[in-house]
């Protein structure tokens, strides 16, 4: 069974594409265009990994993480952000947050699906 | 600088007279016999005697020998006379051309007609050629007699000498003839014919001759004083008179038949044999004890030269040290085996080396024999010492220099008490020609001025001339004569050693100078006052504005009292509380407040204490009295002293009392404790002595230092009831009395020297200052300081050093005084030497001209606009300093009105600000370098959102299938660009970052972060990069300040590398001062850092990239390590490269 992956950004382009490629390399994925749209998605969809944005107009990437992992700790979340501070936030904002990937923006696609491809792996094996 | 004492070559000695008197002999000897026969020529006597067989001097040889004794008497010793040298040549020629032409008569058998010339003889007389001519032997020896005249004419002494030796062996054969009788020997006529009468007038003129010069050949060796000459003195005349004598005497016995010749010989023999044998056991039994004792002396010399305290060295000829004694060694810190490989020249110091070394040729020239000389020579460490040497020479018989004696003595000590007394009377000198305050020196004996400074006469407007000539008392405003003289006479009785006062001076123009006097004796050698140093400075304004100042000061006072005092009642147990309107503003209250109201204005924690007090009093215990404090809702504080009695009034208790505002007090009285405290530190701290005293010289407690001081123990203070009345040398009794008064009326004691006993009894010589500690001023404190030491170190300057504590007293403060007409009236001295301007130049307005251009108009303007309104003044502007450099200063004037003068009058303070000004202006530029970084992070948000949509766009394209290889190639290409351009964004846009908090991070990390981004220009330059990195080493750090450290450091490390070399990083594990730290080393190969700017490469703006530095980047970065708990090092070698060092504290998180 593929894993399955929930994309999460404003930025439309880059929400669509990385499903594209996600897709192209066999994962079943969804994208949204905001946390919300993502909190209401999670219940159905029950991504095995999220790779959200984190300057995100109304819930931004870090109060995602929050409520996700309050609520399905199991989910591994991956942020991808423009912003170098992401990872202080992190820290700061609570200690089981410490588990989520923080990649900088621009991260390569390339580099993307070989990270997921290990993080999968390892769920297949729990 | 040096001493130098010459001793002159003797010339003189008894050889000399030795000389004079065998000379004059001599002649009177050979002319005496001459004459005689020159008498019997005129007589007729020898030409009678022709047929007897007598032989008789020939009267040519006669006068020959009369003129060589005239010619021996004239240059038979040095003289340089032109009469002495002719009569020499005129007779030495005369003697040669007798002897000689008589003695070629001889020769050639022939007859010149010379011999009868004088007086004609006979034919027929005894042993003679011809008539009246004289034998062989002695026309030989007036031949060389004349020679030798001339020779002495010409100064060759030693022909003369040896001529005398040959006249004597050729008289000594005729003579032996006559003695043994015989006649071969004396009476053959045309070889040995001579008188015998001739034959001591010819000896003598060989005497004489051999007499002309002793110091030199043959003789000297006879004369001289070692053994040879002795042992020649000795032998000599054994072997000659002994041998002689025993043959006459054996001739003797033979003639009258006492033995045969067979036995005459051999008792000659025998007798020789016994009698050489005798005189050279006595001889050499005198030599040897000679020997013995010489070496006894030498052996004393030896153990002088080598125990003696004094250094002494040899040297030979060329200055070369043979030998050194222990103490020149110990003296010149050199081992002896190092000295001899020196000479004289390499141990002088350079800067002495040249007059050394002309004094020493001297020496070797034989100006003179000895000199006293002070030097410096070099020690083994090359440090300067200087010594007094005195060099004998030591020259050999000829009088040649062969080397010296040099004694050596260390006056190292001297030299330098009398450098530092020179040093320290120029000081004076210099400041008392040059000083701001007056000085002037007054004599004791006629109260005149000896001298005055042009800053003293200035002040009183007299010349110089006209000071010397006036006694201070008449140029004293009369009320004052008074006071100063009752202090001037007890500083000429010896009772004071300085005193100050302040008093009034008659300027020349009549008007009054206020000036503060500050008077030392000076005393002579024996004690005595010679004359005292007055320092005197102009106080007329101080002495005005304090006037005013009082005055307003009393003013103030008065109203306060008035107004300070508030009444109050309060009825007991009931409601019933009154206030004074006095009080109400005393405790910041309304009208007719109530007693809540009035309570709750109280603090909080005088509450309680109130409430008791009341309680009591109330109760009719004791009477109301309490400190408290109070606060307006303004927040300002008061303390209240409030005093109350319990009184019955209509049948009910009350409490009526009174507030007093004792706020001042108690400021006065916090000061007090805090200086009590402060005093207990010093008390404790052992560093001075200090003990309490009352008025009857009881020392009521004392400190440890005290004690040590005295000799005391602390069992002898508690059982010996210690006083320092009966501790105190009687002859300082009588000016401790002045001094209990100066305690008395002014509460304080100032420093003074005096002694007191020890326990021991000896006396510690000590600086005392004294306080009383209430006002009746019979209890107090006093101070001791030990000053023994510096009393034996300083007696030589004190009395200089003494007029300097008087003169640096006063320190300048830059302070000025203005109002609103004059502008600056008073500026203080700091101000004129701060901008080297006098007060002239300041005057109307002038001060304006040392603020910089571009502050002047602003400054001026504040100042306009605080004359206006009354009110502070508050600028900040540049000022010129004295070397031209602009410092930014903050002037500040606080506005007081003088009702006596009915003007306002600015007191302002002028403070250099220029670091806190670059400081301030350093912070801005940081703030903007922040904004900035707060605009990257903002746009790098706005560059990465495009960016990660490309590059998703760019890899799906690369997914489709029909792609031709070159679109395909040139998508890989796009992919791998983007890659770095996000390398990039991430790396330089994250440095900045809103968000400061410190994560833990590995630090090779964050250096391989930054190396990589500097791998282009590391290649460009030519640097080869290694990074030596340790397992995870985690700090916590604010990752991108840390980064932009490390970047700063290694763009540096890049500048510095012009022509490639090295760059080495390395990441460990250390320990800092106990803690564990990760240290970033940089090493480069660069050009290094200059040793003076490598002080200044942290400060702000310190950069030597002029044109792209900021100068911030290294300062940043300390900050930044510093904020980090860290710390930033660097070491560098101009030309070798340089390293930094970044600690940082290691993380509690490790892995």
């Amino acid at each position: 069974m593929p894993a399955r992956i929930l994309v999460v950004d404003d930025e439309r382009g880059i929400a669509d594409t990385l499903k594209i490629i996600l897709s192209r390399s066999g994962y079943e994925s969804v994208a949204v265009y905001s946390a919300s749209d993502a909190m209401d998605v999670i219940p159905a969809f029950r991504p095995h990994l999220v790779i959200s944005d984190v300057v995100m107009p109304e819930m931004n990437g870090v109060e995602l993480a929050s409520e996700l992992l309050a609520n399905y700790p199991e989910t591994i979340l991956v942020l991808l952000s423009g912003n170098a501070a992401t990872e202080e936030l992190l820290a700061q904002a609570d200690g089981r947050l410490a588990s989520v990937i923080v990649l900088a923006k621009p991260y390569s696609p390339r580099k993307l699906l070989r990270l997921i491809a290990e993080l999968t792996n390892t769920v297949d094996a729990a | 600088m040096q001493i130098t004492s010459f001793q002159l070559r003797e010339t003189e000695s008894p050889k000399a007279d030795l000389q004079r008197y065998g000379i004059a002999v001599s002649a009177s000897v050979a002319i005496g016999i001459s004459a005689v026969w020159l008498a019997l020529w005129t007589l007729g006597v020898p030409q009678r005697l022709v047929g007897s067989g007598v032989m008789t001097m020939k009267s040519n040889l006669a006068v020959a020998i009369i003129l060589a004794a005239c010619g021996l008497l004239a240059v038979g010793r040095k003289s340089s006379a032109p009469m002495r040298r002719r009569t020499g040549l005129a007779t030495g020629l005369a003697v040669f051309c007798i002897g000689g032409l008589t003695l070629a008569e001889h020769i050639f058998r022939t007859n010149f007609g010379i011999d009868q010339l004088l007086f004609s003889e006979p034919v027929g007389a005894a042993a003679v050629m011809s008539p009246n001519r004289m034998g062989p032997p002695a026309a030989l020896c007036l031949t060389l007699i004349g020679i030798a005249l001339l020779a002495l004419c010409w100064r060759k002494w030693g022909i003369a000498q040896y001529i005398g030796i040959a006249v004597w062996l050729i008289n000594l054969v005729p003579a032996v003839g006559y003695l043994y009788g015989a006649q071969s020997l004396y009476a053959r006529a045309n070889v040995t014919g001579i008188a015998w009468s001739t034959i001591p007038a010819l000896l003598a003129l060989g005497t004489g001759l051999i007499f002309s010069r002793f110091d030199q050949g043959p003789v000297s060796v006879f004369l001289s004083d070692d053994a040879g000459g002795r042992l020649l003195r000795a032998l000599f005349p054994a072997t000659v008179i002994v041998p002689v004598a025993l043959g006459y005497l054996r001739t003797i016995g033979e003639h009258q038949g006492f033995y045969d010749a067979v036995t005459g010989r051999s008792l000659l023999v025998l007798s020789m044999a016994l009698i050489f044998t005798v005189a050279l056991w006595v001889i050499a039994a005198r030599l040897s004890a000679a020997t013995r004792s010489e070496a006894l002396i030498h052996r004393r010399l030896r153990l002088v030269f080598e125990r003696v305290a004094l250094g002494i060295v040899e040297v030979n000829d060329k200055d070369e040290f043979i030998a050194v004694n222990a103490m020149a060694c110990e003296i010149l810190g050199y081992k002896e085996e190092e000295l001899l490989q020196m000479t004289v020249h390499d141990l002088t110091a350079p800067e002495d080396r040249e007059a050394s070394d002309h004094l020493n040729s001297q020496l070797h020239e034989g100006v003179f024999e000895r000199f006293e000389n002070e030097k410096r020579y070099l020690k083994r460490d090359g440090t300067p010492l200087w010594v007094r040497v005195t060099v004998t020479a030591l020259r050999d018989d000829a009088g040649k220099f062969v080397g010296a004696i040099t004694t050596v003595e260390d006056i190292e000590a001297r030299k330098k008490a009398e450098q530092e007394l020179r040093a320290s009377e120029e000081k004076f000198r210099a400041t008392f020609e040059n000083a701001a305050v007056g000085i002037g020196r007054v004599g004791f004996d006629d109260a005149r001025w000896i001298d005055a400074n042009e800053a003293l006469c200035g002040m009183v407007g007299y010349t110089a001339e006209e000071m010397a000539s006036t006694p201070w008392p008449q140029i004293t405003h009369p009320d004052d004569v008074e006071i100063d003289l009752v202090s001037f006479n007890k500083l000429a009785a010896g009772e004071l050693a300085t005193y100050t006062v302040e008093k009034r001076f008659i300027h020349k123009n009549g008007h009054t100078v206020w000036a503060r006097l500050t008077l030392s004796a000076v005393r002579d050698a024996d004690g005595k006052p010679s004359y005292e140093v007055a320092v005197v400075e102009d106080i007329s304004e101080r002495k005005q504005a304090q006037l005013e100042a009082e005055q307003s000061r009393n003013e103030l006072r008065f109203a306060l009292n008035a107004a300070s005092a508030g009444s109050w009642s309060l009825q007991v147990g009931a409601e019933h509380f009154n206030l004074g309107s006095e009080s109400q503003g005393l405790l910041f209250l309304p009208e007719r407040p109530s007693f809540e109201e009035a309570f709750a204005r109280i603090v909080q924690e005088d509450h309680a204490q109130i409430q008791t007090e009341l309680r009591a009093c109330a109760e009719g215990l004791r009477d109301y009295v309490v400190q408290f404090r109070v606060r307006s809702p303004q927040g300002q504080t008061r303390w209240i002293e409030a005093k109350g009695q319990r009184i019955k009034k209509d049948g009910a208790w009350w409490i009526y009392g009174i507030n007093h505002d004792i706020t001042e007090t108690k400021a006065v009285e916090r000061a007090l404790m805090e200086s009590e405290r402060r005093l207990r530190r010093f008390y404790e701290s052992g560093m001075v002595g200090v003990f309490y005293w009352n008025s009857n010289g009881a020392i009521t407690e004392a400190n440890d230092k005290f004690l040590e001081i005295t000799g005391y123990t602390r069992g002898d203070l508690e059982s010996l009831q210690l006083n320092w009345q009966r501790m105190t040398p009687e002859g300082y009794r009588e000016s401790d009395q002045h001094y209990i008064a100066e305690v008395a009326a002014t509460g304080i004691h100032r420093p003074r020297e005096k002694e007191f006993i020890r326990r021991d009894g000896t006396h510690v010589p000590l600086i005392i200052g004294a306080a009383t500690l209430d006002e009746s001023g019979t209890e107090g404190v006093a101070f001791v300081v030990d000053i023994t030491e510096r009393k034996q170190v300083e007696l030589a300057l004190r009395e200089s050093e003494e007029r300097f504590r008087t003169l640096a007293e006063n320190i300048p403060q830059m302070i000025w005084v203005a109002d609103a007409e004059t502008n600056f009236f008073y500026l203080s001295s700091k101000w004129l030497e701060y901008t080297a301007t006098t007060k002239e130049q300041n005057a109307n307005g002038g001060w304006a001209t040392v603020i910089h251009p571009d502050d002047r108009a602003q400054a001026l303007e504040s100042w306009r606009a605080a004359i206006e309104s009354g009110s502070v003044f508050v600028s900040e502007y540049r000022i010129r300093r004295y070397d031209g450099e602009y410092r930014w200063h903050l002037s500040r004037g606080v506005p007081m009105f003088y009702p006596s003068s009915k003007k306002k009058l600015w007191f302002g303070t002028t403070t250099d600000i220029q670091d806190q000004k670059r400081a301030q202006e350093a912070l801005i530029r940081t703030e903007k370098l922040a904004s900035v970084g707060r605009m990257a992070a903002t746009v790098a948000h706005e560059i990465n959102n495009p960016l990660e949509l490309v590059m998703n766009s760019v890899y799906l394209a690369t997914l489709d299938k029909n792609l031709s290889a070159s679109s395909r190639e040139s998508l890989g290409i796009a992919e791998q660009e983007l890659e770095r351009v996000a390398h990039l964004t991430r790396q330089t846009l994250g440095f900045y970052r809103e968000n400061t908090a410190p994560t833990t991070v590995d630090a090779a990390t964050l250096v391989r972060d930054v190396v990589q981004i500097y791998v282009p220009k590391f290649t460009q330059r030519r640097i080869k990069v290694s990074h030596e990195q340790a397992e995870e080493l985690r700090i916590d750090a604010v990752a991108g300040e840390i980064r932009q450290v490390i970047s700063n450091i290694v763009a540096n490390a890049i500048d510095a590398s012009t022509s490639g070399g090295r760059l080495r990083v390395r990441t460990r594990a250390v320990s800092l001062n106990g803690r564990r730290c990760v240290r970033l080393t940089f090493a480069d190969t660069g050009e290094g850092i200059l040793p003076a700017h490598l002080q200044r490469i942290f400060e702000p703006f310190f950069t030597t990239k002029e044109s792209v530095g900021t100068g911030l980047g290294l300062w940043v970065s300390s900050e930044i390590v510093q904020r980090h708990r860290g710390k930033l090092r660097v070491k560098s070698r101009r030309g070798r490269g340089t390293v930094f060092s970044i600690f940082l504290p290691e993380s509690k998180h490790q892995k």
